[in-house]
């Protein structure tokens, strides 16, 4: 094996001897442009070497100038590696292709997604050269070590294209699947889409697949509400309205098409520029999608249909971007506990990690991971909406106008996201508006509200805020002058209750993890806070709240939308989508309708601690 | 006995128990605490639940508090011989491990002073067999939470007349999907669609029948 470095990206490779730089470039991650299919007519491939190399042969000598040769520019489709060497590849050679051979990698490519687009300019057919359409267009694919297949719905287009683009096409390669075709070069379009399908909230990321990059993020409430506030309605119903799994699995489609439309008009690109789809959600979430029989999920021992990931075409799944892209749902653990897990797994755990870490994603189902000497259990806990502003009064998600902070002291101080006029309340806000409510007195530790005869030690502009009503107190928050609505954004008693079942369900599940896995929270060395609204919950509300176990300020991590993090890793890289599969068959599913001490810890864990760190006392 | 109920209503756990005790120290009789501080304060309790001002969250805590205090009751309740208003043999059936509801409707009833046997969840229909033949309880409560897990409760119904129980026990369903309908089909005593309507129910059909 023979050493070869490639400049500026500063990546070293092993290659055997005679390997073409070309193959060598694209093992490395750096592939050149090889329109002509590596036949040496182009030109497009040269690159820089000093080392050595084979002596240029006659497509070099005819393409390449004396004064070029000498200076030691070479065709990196022609030229073959001999010694040791160094190439500097040109920005102008540059191909945005990026594969990853088996061919003796020394390092990890970081960004190397399943879809590559390649442009080819392809010599037309003629007596001498009788190869059918798409045995043409594979050889030009070859050089870039593509073993190219393709289906029967891009077969049927395929010599119309070409011969309308005059056999200079761009072809768009899945693994080997030629997925589509398009007319002229059309490289630079090249996108893919991260879902998070959450019970009450969608999101999805674009991603340029060249680079990796994030372009933008788009979110919606998840319509499937209307058949259900939770899975287990959802369940019901699919299992009692005639075609009610139809339905489901339309409004599930629906939803992502209209999360994937605003993305598009918002970043002005095509549709059929979508190649690439990850999806990741709750088991019943990503089932429902897929139109798969959710009943066996919904009864005892809680089975679904499969665990493992599933790649269907963009057109089976009822998307609408290119009818032909990989639409990839990531695996599920078990019962449950779906690929959403998998994804906050996948972006803030390491399995070869020596520390004992936990994560929390705190959506419509609390999921959690605790990694503890190698061993990852997993466990989910029906939390409902309440943390994403469904079923709260003046609740919202994490957009515009949403109160995400709350602070009370001598009066009552908001901050709303973007900074304007308050509209509603979302997960964090209303985590926060408990958390102080608790440490101003104004709630105490069972949850209940005061009346106004108790609120007297209130300071005033705190206490004119607390409103009796019939059926429960309410705080307002934000009053009728104040919001963009004219009317109050208030926090009311119901909504506290709320905020309990959720808040107790997780932290019960939490500790039942904990006890599983023979530890306390004393061992943790790290909380990760995940949800599925986008913005972060502050820690010391979480921990005012008694949301999460007792720990130092410092091991406490917000970390956004990890399910979606782990959905973009998926989509941006092969290697993590296969990582994914891994960890999910790896995880220990920790069954808690199995655990007799639950519903007491629930109980018990659905009041408020006195104070930070105490437990409550009642 | 008022602040025990009060402590109960507010779901003051320990508030409760402490009361309770003393309460047990000064010689108060045991039936007494039963029914004028734990079955008085849980009855507020249904009766807020039923007019939508107490919710489920409420239930659960006060029912905490009431279990606390029933824990220091029991051992002097079966001292003075203090019989239950009935026995109730509960569950959830089989297929089914859905229990908040059913755990409910456990602690409501127990607070009114009946006498439970819990049996927990996906429970087959021979066992709620077993356990009228060995318990003796009047009162049957299935709990189901899926349209799919419904027909057990039939088949429920179906043992326990193959056993010739079926005339010894009241029936009583309940569960998100369980409707009235449903209750008159399989040949069930009574429906009750929440926790709080479901004491009142058992109540109804143990007068009935007297």
């Amino acid at each position: 094996m023979v050493k070869v470095r490639f400049e500026p990206d500063e990546i070293d490779i092993w290659v055997p001897a005679g390997t073409t730089i070309g193959k060598a470039a694209l093992a490395a991650g750096c592939a050149v442009e090889m329109t002509c299919g590596g036949m040496g007519t182009c030109g497009k491939c040269r690159v820089e070497v000093a080392g050595r190399v084979g002596e240029p042969d006659s497509s070099e000598r005819r393409l390449l100038t004396t004064e070029e040769l000498a200076k030691g520019t070479r065709l990196a489709c022609r030229a073959r590696i001999e010694g040791e060497t160094t190439v500097v590849v040109p920005t102008s050679s540059r191909s945005l292709v990026q594969r990853i051979l088996s061919l003796g990698i020394t390092r990890d490519v970081h960004v190397a997604p399943t879809v590559s687009k390649i442009y080819v300019e392809l010599s037309k057919p003629s007596l001498s050269d009788e190869r059918g359409e798409f045995e043409r267009l594979a050889a030009g694919l070859t050089v870039y070590d593509i073993n190219a297949r393709i289906g029967v719905q891009t077969a049927r287009d395929l010599p119309q294209i070409l011969r309308g683009a005059d056999y200079k096409v761009t072809a768009v390669v899945s693994g080997d699947w030629l997925i589509a075709l398009e007319p002229g070069d059309t490289v630079r379009s090249n996108f893919g889409i991260a879902f998070d399908l959450g019970s009450t909230t969608v999101v999805g990321y674009l991603i340029d697949l060249n680079t990796g990059h994030e372009v933008g993020v788009a979110s919606a409430m998840n319509p499937q509400m209307a058949y259900g506030d939770d899975l287990v309605s959802r369940i019901s119903f699919a299992a009692t309205e005639p075609n009610g799994l139809g339905m489901l699995r339309e409004a599930a489609a629906d939803v992502l098409n209209r999360v994937a439309r605003r993305l598009v008009e918002l970043h002005e690109i095509e549709a059929e520029s979508i190649y690439e789809v990850t999806v990741v959600g709750n088991t019943c979430m990503t089932h429902l999608l897929l139109g798969l029989d959710v009943s066996t999920l919904g009864v005892a021992p809680y089975v679904p249909t499969i665990c493992r990931e599933m790649t269907v075409r963009a057109d089976e799944a009822g998307l609408a971007i290119n009818p032909g892209a990989r639409v990839h749902v990531l695996p599920n653990v078990a019962g449950f506990v779906g690929s959403d897990l998998v994804g906050v797994v996948l972006s803030t755990l390491r399995e070869d990690e020596d520390r004992t870490r936990l994560a929390v994603d705190v959506g419509t189902n609390g999921e959690m991971a605790l990694l503890h000497q190698g061993r990852l259990y997993a466990c989910s806990a029906a939390a409902g909406p309440a943390f994403e502003g469904a079923r709260i009064k003046s609740g919202m998600r994490g957009a515009p106008g949403a109160i995400d902070s709350v602070r009370i002291g001598e009066r009552v101080e908001i901050t709303t996201i973007d900074d304007r006029r308050p509209m509603g309340l979302c997960g964090s806000g209303l985590v926060d508006a408990v958390a102080e409510m608790l440490d101003a007195g104004i709630i105490d530790s069972t949850g209940r509200m005061l009346s106004l005869d108790e609120a007297g030690h209130l300071p005033l502009a705190v206490r004119e805020r607390l409103v009796e009503r019939e059926g429960g107190n309410e705080f307002i928050l934000a009053t009728e002058h104040e919001t963009a609505r004219r009317e109050p954004v208030s926090l009311t008693q119901r909504d506290i209750r709320q905020l309990q079942l959720a808040k107790g369900s997780i932290r019960a599940a939490i500790e039942t993890l904990l006890r599983t896995a023979g530890i306390t929270s004393d061992d943790l060395t790290e909380i990760a806070l995940a949800g599925a609204f986008g913005n972060y919950i502050r820690k010391e509300s979480a921990l005012r709240i008694g949301l999460i176990p007792p720990v130092d300020l410092g091991r406490i991590v917000p970390v956004g939308n990890a399910a979606g993090a782990g959905a973009k890793l998926a989509l941006i890289s092969a290697r993590e989508r296969e990582r994914a599969s891994r960890l999910a068959e790896h995880a220990e599913h920790v069954e808690l309708a199995c655990h007799p001490d639950y519903q007491n810890e629930f109980m018990d864990k659905m009041l408020f601690p006195t104070s930070v760190g105490k437990a409550a006392v009642t | 006995m008022d602040g025990l109920a009060q402590a109960i209503i507010s779901g003051k756990k320990d508030q409760a128990e402490a009361l309770a005790k003393e309460a047990l120290d000064q010689g108060v009789s045991p039936g007494d605490i039963l029914n004028k501080g734990l079955v008085a304060g849980m009855n507020v309790v249904g009766q807020k639940f039923k007019a939508n001002e107490f919710y489920v969250p409420e239930v659960l805590i006060a029912a905490r508090a009431m279990k606390a205090a029933m824990e220091h009751l029991k051992p002097a309740l079966a001292e003075t011989g203090t019989e239950p208003v009935a026995r109730v043999a509960i569950g959830t059936v089989k297929g089914d491990l859905h229990d908040i509801g059913k755990n409910l409707v456990a602690m409501m009833l127990e607070g009114a002073g009946f006498e439970i046997v819990d049996l927990g969840v996906d429970v087959k229909p021979e066992k709620f067999v077993e356990t009228v033949k060995d318990r003796k309880t009047q009162v049957v409560a299935l709990s189901a939470l899926l349209t799919t897990t419904m027909p057990a409760m039939k088949d429920t119904i179906e043992t326990l007349k193959a056993a010739g129980l079926r005339d010894k026990v009241q029936i009583m369903i309940g569960g998100a999907p369980v409707t009235q309908n449903y209750c008159d089909e399989i040949g069930a005593d009574g429906y009750a669609p929440d926790a709080a309507s479901a004491v009142d129910k058992a109540r109804e059909l143990l007068q009935a029948a007297v």
